[in-house]
């Protein structure tokens, strides 16, 4: 209903500490970034954010769950598991901004990181695309029927 | 004998309302009732995060993936729930979270297919206050649409949100869809008493 509206994007990132440094340091680091990339969308008018969240792997049972919606509202998260130390951490990020695609939100993501590496010099994040197909190439429904997401007609690839 | 169908739950909202905090939520209530239960997510345009969480904490979850969910709804959908009907016994309930950029009437006929009535599905949707604005404006549709087709309406983040956003939040409901009680509840914290009731009677 909104697809053309809210584009998908979605990223992995890495994280790698000099030092291993407890959960609750990376949670906030996290949510900083997020913070940040949040406020440097909302700096553009003609963008509204549908939904940022990212999780962030800490070993096979534990994890790190963020959320942001708005501004206002700003990034909530959660930690599941056991308290402990780690210098590595894989996260993906899973962005549905109006009318912002990958490549500047990879921008405004790498900018975001730069105002926390201000206070975490020794952390080095890493962003990698991950390649999401282009939806309308996958529209598989028949016909003249419409899209239950946008209501309109799409080409369809024989 | 006839085998009893488990109970549909369809957990509807906008992007980032809550939905799947709720369904989690939901999944602990019905487990510590030695519930069976089987979720079905789809995540359009994600990478999968919420069904690694699921995953993370122990369930099993069937994606319906593929981008696109008028792709999954037609085929996969379908499909899925007729293999989890067929293929789990004893199963008590099937806790589906569509996308939140989907028309929730859009699942109803994959779901009916599937031997269903509509008033077996129990549409819970979840109501952001603090996106108002948008849905007054940009997701005005989506908001009568999914409201319309609710059995239950939860104004979630009621700890986040304004009491103008909350009042408003009840306003629309009320003007869209006079005579509904809408639950009051911050998700994260856990489930209202009354929602409990509600589910664990099965008097929607």
């Amino acid at each position: 209903m909104y697809q053309k509206d809210f584009i998908p994007v979605a990223f992995r990132v890495k994280f790698k500490s000099e030092d291993p440094l407890p959960v609750e340091k990376w949670q906030t680091l996290i949510e900083e970034l997020l913070e940040n990339y949040a406020h440097q969308i909302a700096k553009k008018d003609d963008c509204i954010i549908g939904h940022i969240k990212a999780l962030a792997e800490i070993n096979e049972f534990s994890y790190l769950k963020f959320s942001c919606v708005n501004v206002l509202a700003g990034v909530n998260s959660e930690f599941h598991g056991n308290d402990q130390y780690v210098d590595k951490i894989n996260m993906v990020v899973n962005s549905l901004v109006m009318n912002l695609a990958m490549i500047e939100s990879r921008n405004l993501l790498n900018q975001s990181w730069i105002f926390v590496l201000k206070q975490e010099g020794s952390i080095r994040m890493q962003i990698e695309e991950e390649a999401l197909k282009p939806l309308a190439e996958h529209h598989h429904y028949e016909g003249n029927e419409d899209c239950p997401i946008c209501k309109e007609q799409h080409h369809h690839h024989q | 004998m006839i085998k009893r169908r488990p109970e549909m739950l369809l957990f509807t909202g906008f992007l980032g309302s809550g939905k799947t905090t709720m369904l989690l939520k939901t999944i602990e209530l019905l487990a510590n009732q030695k519930k069976k239960c089987a979720i079905i997510i789809n995540e359009i345009g994600d990478v999968g995060i919420d069904n690694r969480q699921m995953r993370k904490l122990g369930y099993d979850v069937l994606d319906l993936f593929g981008g696109c969910v008028c792709c999954t709804l037609k085929v996969t959908l379908e499909a899925t729930i007729i293999h989890l009907l067929e293929e789990y016994d004893h199963l008590d309930y099937i806790l589906f979270e569509p996308s939140g950029m989907a028309d929730p009437s859009l699942m109803y006929p994959s779901i009916i297919n599937c031997g269903y009535s509509e008033e077996e599905i129990h549409n819970i949707f979840i109501f952001d206050p603090l996106r108002v604005d948008l849905y007054q404006v940009s997701l005005n549709k989506l908001f009568k649409d999914s409201l319309n087709l609710a059995e239950l309406v939860i104004i979630n983040k009621i700890d986040q949100a304004t009491q103008e956003m909350i009042k408003e939040a009840r306003k629309m409901v009320s003007v869209n869809r006079p005579g509904t009680k809408p639950l009051m509840m911050n998700v994260n914290n856990g489930l209202t008493k009354e929602f409990n009731q509600v589910l664990l009677s099965g008097r929607w």
